[in-house]
This record gives structure tokens, C-alpha cells and sequence, in this order.
């Protein structure tokens, strides 16, 4: 019986909850999805042009082999782009030698929704105001 | 003659206090046809709270609850769409009624993805006996939620079985002939590395898929003739299988992405150009 | 004479009606009723519509208990800034206003702006008499959060409840000294002995796969240059000084991303510790 009256309780205060927080307008919604989002690169630069050369040449065609989410050339074009040439060079070797590790798991990286584990250049950055979000925002 | 005017009077006024929530609602449906759909759940709220106030909710709840799950789904926001069809639907006074806020929960819910609640939804009306004159209705969105799950053989199988929508049907068989088969593609790329890519018409990638093997298994083959079994192991495990596996995936890839593509046209064919009744 | 009568009645008639039709009865936009209908929504937890409801009603008519819910609305949403303001104009000639006044302290406190909000604290003449202490216990969470330290403790910790006081005291302190590991000593072991600031910062698998990788190329390197490899020794000692300055760099980012966590979390307890128990405050809804 109280069971039954808790779910009715909570049922309820799920009907009722604060949805709205801005005035909304109609919107035009898609019956198309769009699951493929490759990685192609769309600047027009040096590190781009490697990116997508690489992806292209290698990539694609050598099957899905990293488990991070960006993989792992992603993460490496990135962090150059965010922290500068040194820097992202270091982050990028860190991040390799932790791919390396066979004994990684769910203790070490939360996981993304492609059920890889989700580990952004900006944690590394040593700037804590850059990543603080991501981990106020998982738990 | 006085009398009269007076009974008169009273007879309108009567009239028009019934009328006052016809014209809150019309105030309402206008605001919902000109897309201002937020303000149009503000008032389909009034008219539901003064139906209540003068004991009147019973006319009303249904067609305002369903009305605001409309506007919801107008702006896209599913999730209270969906909370709104459903309480529109405890509140119907008949079956038929029922039914289309029971439909409209089953669109809303294909159409934020929800494809097993959707499901769900249909066969729990499948086994309701008061809809039982309404199969053809219920098999039709049945495949409306096969299409979502790009599973478009089952949809035209439905549909063909039970002779609806023939443009729908028309469409379906043009996606099943055009759109690849991932097995066909998987498994000729187990035999031949690349073949997969190349017929999904990714011509160049396949070919260097396929040179990579031929390249990578030389040196491996070569390695162990010439007894350097470390060399052999490594070329072997790091190159030659990391690219036999990855012209498998690659194939595999390629082809669920050129039917995803496919499989989109379609749907912003049924968007754009198909008239029958649709999400 | 009659059809001439007859025709005036059907004429008055058809004019009762275009009236009728042109205005409405009810008027369900009249103050009275736009305040029904705002309070009905008030209390299915519809802010937002709510807010306009109210906005409208309160620019023809004046009612203390709509206002404090109008109020409370910009708060439900969390819009603490207008909320804080919309309480204020509370402050004189309404029965709310005590309750308006320790609200207009707890929006305050909401926004974050805790130096702001402490000067507020010291303004006597806003702070309703019966809940002084209340704005005294919020000031001090105020420190709290912020990990302040304070001069004098034990009349900081006076103003908890006897019941709560160890464990404020334990937050206070886990707040002033939280667990940190240091960046530096990361850094530092990891260039001693590579992979061994991971260990350090709990990351144990890492650093153990990063002491084999690196030695294990530099021995590649060292072993190639022996048997007159040039090109491979250059090749392994640039690929295991890239391990090895990415190890030092990645165990300094652990050692920080080690931090970082703590300090949410620290935050994490302490919010949660003194939401659940609702800032000490009493009940400040309305019928």
C-alpha cells in the first residue's frame, strides 16, 4: 500500500516538475538522424591537412582500435590547437602511454555514450577552470 | 411586450456565458495555428482551469490535455508532449477519442527515438478489445516504427500483407533494392581485404586497404622464411591482422553509413512529399 | 401596429446579440481571475507561465501574497538575482514581511556572491527580528563554502545547532585542508623514477605500463646504438624521451586532475550537507 502511494507520490511530482525555464518557440524537427558524425578535420591548416590525410590513409581502413573518446590522433590535433605545439606534444605522449596500459578501466574514465571512455585534451590542461564542468556535470 | 425583452435577455445571456469558454478556446486554437505555441498551452491551461471552475472539466480536459501535448510537440519537447498525450488520454470520454491520444503518444515517442515504448504502446492497444476495428490504423504505425528502426523489410512486409499505403510500400521497396547488404559486405571482406570498401564505392580506400594486406603479410611471410620469428610475430600482430581486421570493420562501416544516407533520403521524402498520415 | 412592434423586438434582439457576441460574459482576463488562475498554476509548479500571470495581475492591482509569490517564483527557477529584488519590495507594510526579508537573505546567498552577500548581513535594519540568528548561521555557511578561515572558531561554531557541531567542524577543517597531493612531488617522482608520480597520485596501472614502456625503448635505443644501428637508436631515444617528458608532464596533470576532484567533491558534501538540512531555515511557502 505505501508503495503504491509512493509511486502515485512521485509519479506525480514527475507530471508536475518545473520543465520550462524560457519561453520557447515552434521548432522545425527532423525525422532525419544523424549517427555518422566522422572526424573530418574542416579548418583549412598544416594540422588539419595531416589529420585528414591520415585518416583518410590510415584511419578509416585500419579498423576501431582506439578506446578513448576523441581518439587518440583527434586528441593529439586538439590539444596542439588549444595548449600550443610543446605542450600539446606532451599531453599527447601522456595520452599514449595511457593507451598503451592494458589494465585501464571504468574506475579510470567515465564512459561516453559510444561506450568509450571519455577523456577530453582540456582535463589535461592544468588549467582547472577549463575542465571543472566536466566533472561537476557527471555526477 | 416588456416580459419578453426580458426572457429574451435572460435566454442570450445564458447562451453567451455557455459561449465564454467556446471563446477562450478559440482564442486558444487560433494562438496554436499561427505556431505560437507556448502561449497557446498558457491558454489551453486557462481553459482547462475555468472548465474545472464551473464544473464543466469533463468537456474540456481531453481536448485541452491533447492540445497542449500538440503545442509541446510543436516545439519539439517531447518529453512533456508525451506527458501531456497520456494524461489526454485517461481523460477521453470514448474509446475513439482514446485512440488518437494514444496514436499521438505513439508518434512522440518515435519521433524522440523511443521506438520500444512505441511498441509497447501498439501492443497494448493490439490487445485492447475496444480497438479491435482499428487494426489496418494500428499495423500502419506498427511500420511507421519499423521505418524509424531502419528496419524496412519488416515495414514492407506489414504493409504489403495488409495492402496499405501503396506510395509508403513504393518507397520501402526502394530503399530494401537500393541500400547494401553489411553481411554481403563483411564477409567478401574476409576473403578478399578491400572488396568490401570497393563495393560500397569507396574505390580508392579499398584498394589501399587491400595493398596494405598484401604489403604487411609480405613482410610478415618474409620474416618468418627468413627465421626472424620476432620480427614475423610483431609485423604479423601490429600490422598485417590490425589491417585484415580493419578492412572488415571498415567494410562494415562504410556500408551502414551509405545506408544510413539512403535510408535518410527516404525519410526527407516522407517528410517533405508523402500526404498520409506520418509522426 | 403589432408587425411594427415585432419588427422593434426582433431588431432589439438581433442587437442583444451582436453585443453578446462581441464582448464575452466572463471575463477571464479580469484581475480577479487572472489571480485564480495564477495561483492555480503556482500550484502545479508552472513558474514560468505563472510569472507572466502574476506580472500582469500586479500592475493593475496590489496583494502582498501574490507579489511573495511572484517572488518565489524567480526563485523556484533559480533566478536568484530578480528574486532577491522582487522580495525586497517586500520589505515594508506587508504581513509577508518577515518571511520576505529572510528569503531576500537566502536568494542572496543562492547567487553565489558571498562577499556581497555578508555585507548584506551586516545591515541590521533589513534582518527581521525574529530571524536574526538565521542570517547569522547563513553568513557563516557563507564561510564555509568559500573555505574561508575564520579568527575566531568557536564562536563561529556557536551558531550551529549542538547536534551538527562535530560535523561542521569536520567540514570546516576538510574544507580549510583538503587532501591535495602535491604537483610538484608528482612531477618530481615521475622524473626520478618514470611512472612513479602516477603511483603516487593512485593511478598505479599507468605507471607501472609507463616505467616498462619507457625503460623498455630506452633499452631498444641503447641496444640499436651497441650494434651500430644508428637510425633505430635515434628512433627509440627520441620516441622514450617523448614517454618520458609526457609521463613527468602527465603526472603533474594527474597529481592537478587528483585535486580537482577532491575540491568538487569537498564542495559536493558541503552543499549537500547544508541543502538537505535547508539552511537551518523554517518553512517560507504560502498557501
Amino acid at each position: 500500500m505505501i508503495k503504491v502511494l509512493l509511486y502515485i507520490l512521485i509519479f506525480s511530482t514527475i507530471l508536475n516538475a518545473q520543465t520550462e525555464w524560457t519561453k520557447w518557440s515552434a521548432v522545425e524537427f527532423n525525422y532525419v538522424s544523424y549517427g555518422f558524425d566522422n572526424a573530418q578535420q574542416n579548418d583549412y591548416d598544416f594540422l588539419a591537412f595531416l589529420a585528414n590525410g591520415y585518416r583518410y590513409l590510415i584511419s578509416d581502413i585500419d579498423g576501431d582500435n582506439c578506446p578513448f573518446e576523441p581518439a587518440c590522433s583527434a586528441f593529439f590535433v586538439k590539444s596542439i590547437k588549444s595548449e600550443g605545439l610543446f605542450k600539446g606534444f606532451l599531453m599527447f605522449s601522456d595520452r599514449f602511454l595511457r593507451d598503451i596500459n592494458f589494465f585501464k578501466g571504468l574506475n579510470d574514465y567515465p564512459v561516453s555514450e559510444k561506450g568509450k571512455f571519455y577523456d577530453p585534451p582540456e582535463i589535461y590542461s592544468l588549467l582547472q577552470k577549463k575542465y571543472q564542468a566536466i566533472f561537476n556535470d557527471d555526477k | 411586450m416588456k416580459k419578453f425583452l426580458l426572457i429574451l435577455l435572460i435566454v442570450v445571456n445564458a447562451i453567451s456565458a455557455q459561449n465564454s469558454l467556446e471563446f477562450l478556446k478559440a482564442k486558444a486554437d487560433s494562438l496554436y495555428k499561427s505556431h505560437n505555441y507556448f502561449d497557446a498551452i498558457t491558454e489551453y491551461k486557462r481553459l482547462c482551469f475555468f472548465a474545472e471552475m464551473s464544473n464543466r472539466l469533463q468537456e474540456y480536459s481531453y481536448y485541452c490535455n491533447l492540445m497542449i501535448g500538440k503545442s509541446y510537440k510543436g516545439g519539439a519537447r517531447f518529453d512533456d508532449a508525451v506527458k501531456y498525450f497520456f494524461r489526454a488520454a485517461l481523460n477521453a470520454n470514448d474509446a475513439n477519442s482514446e485512440f488518437i491520444a494514444k496514436i499521438e503518444m505513439v508518434k512522440v515517442n518515435i519521433l524522440r527515438g523511443t521506438l520500444p515504448r512505441a511498441s509497447e504502446i501498439i501492443h497494448e492497444m493490439e490487445e485492447d478489445a475496444r480497438f479491435l476495428n482499428k487494426k489496418d490504423s494500428l499495423l500502419y504505425w506498427k511500420a511507421w516504427i519499423h521505418i524509424f528502426d531502419e528496419d524496412w523489410e519488416s515495414a514492407y512486409q506489414i504493409l504489403k500483407e495488409n495492402q496499405l499505403s501503396y506510395e509508403m510500400q513504393r518507397i520501402c521497396r526502394n530503399v530494401i533494392e537500393e541500400k547494401y547488404s553489411v553481411t554481403f559486405a563483411k564477409t567478401i571482406s574476409y576473403i578478399v581485404p578491400g572488396s568490401g570498401l570497393i563495393y560500397t564505392g569507396n574505390y580508392l580506400q579499398g584498394l589501399l586497404s587491400l595493398g596494405y594486406n598484401i604489403l604487411f603479410g609480405y613482410f610478415t611471410a618474409d620474416a618468418f622464411a627468413a627465421e626472424r620469428i620476432f620480427d614475423g610475430m610483431a609485423n604479423g600482430s601490429l600490422l598485417w591482422l590490425r589491417f585484415y581486421r580493419g578492412s572488415i570493420q571498415a567494410a562494415e562501416k562504410s556500408a551502414r553509413k551509405r545506408n544510413k544516407e539512403i535510408f535518410n533520403r527516404a525519410l526527407v521524402y516522407f517528410q517533405l512529399n508523402y500526404d498520409g498520415a506520418k509522426p | 401596429m403589432t408587425i411594427n412592434k415585432l419588427i422593434v423586438i426582433f431588431l432589439l434582439s438581433f442587437l442583444q446579440l451582436r453585443l453578446v457576441a462581441q464582448r464575452t460574459d466572463f471575463d477571464f482576463y479580469s484581475p480577479e481571475n487572472r489571480l485564480k488562475f495564477a495561483n492555480y498554476l503556482y500550484s502545479t509548479n508552472d513558474f514560468l507561465r505563472t510569472l507572466d500571470e502574476y506580472k500582469t495581475y500586479l500592475k493593475s492591482s496590489y496583494n502582498d501574497t501574490a507579489l511573495f509569490k511572484y517572488a518565489d517564483c524567480f526563485f523556484n527557477m533559480e533566478r536568484y538575482e530578480e528574486a532577491a529584488a522582487t522580495f525586497k519590495s517586500l520589505f515594508f507594510n506587508s504581513s509577508l514581511e518577515d518571511k520576505a526579508k529572510l528569503k531576500f537573505y537566502l536568494s542572496n546567498f543562492l547567487t553565489g556572491k558571498f562577499d556581497d552577500f555578508r555585507k548584506l548581513a551586516q545591515y541590521e535594519v533589513y534582518q527581521p527580528e525574529v530571524y536574526r540568528d538565521k542570517v547569522k548561521l547563513l553568513s557563516a555557511i557563507s564561510y564555509l563554502y568559500e573555505g574561508r578561515k575564520v579568527e575566531d572558531t568557536t564562536a563561529f561554531f556557536e551558531v550551529f545547532p549542538d547536534s551538527n557541531k562535530a560535523e561542521v567542524k569536520s567540514l570546516y577543517y576538510l574544507k580549510l585542508n583538503p587532501p591535495f597531493k602535491s604537483e610538484l612531488q608528482a612531477g618530481l617522482l615521475s622524473a626520478i623514477i618514470p611512472g612513479a608520480g602516477k603511483i603516487y597520485t593512485g593511478n598505479i596501472s599507468d605507471g607501472i605500463t609507463s616505467f616498462i614502456v619507457t625503460g623498455l625503448t630506452a633499452y631498444l635505443s641503447v641496444s640499436a646504438f651497441q650494434h651500430n644501428h644508428k637510425f633505430r637508436g635515434y628512433l627509440f631515444a627520441g620516441i622514450a624521451a617523448a614517454f618520458y617528458a609526457g609521463n613527468v608532464y602527465g603526472s603533474v596533470a594527474s597529481a592537478n586532475i587528483y585535486n580537482a576532484k577532491i575540491s568538487i567533491e569537498i564542495a559536493k558534501k558541503i552543499k549537500f550537507y547544508f541543502h538537505s538540512r535547508n539552511y537551518y531555515l523554517p518553512d517560507l511557502t504560502i498557501k
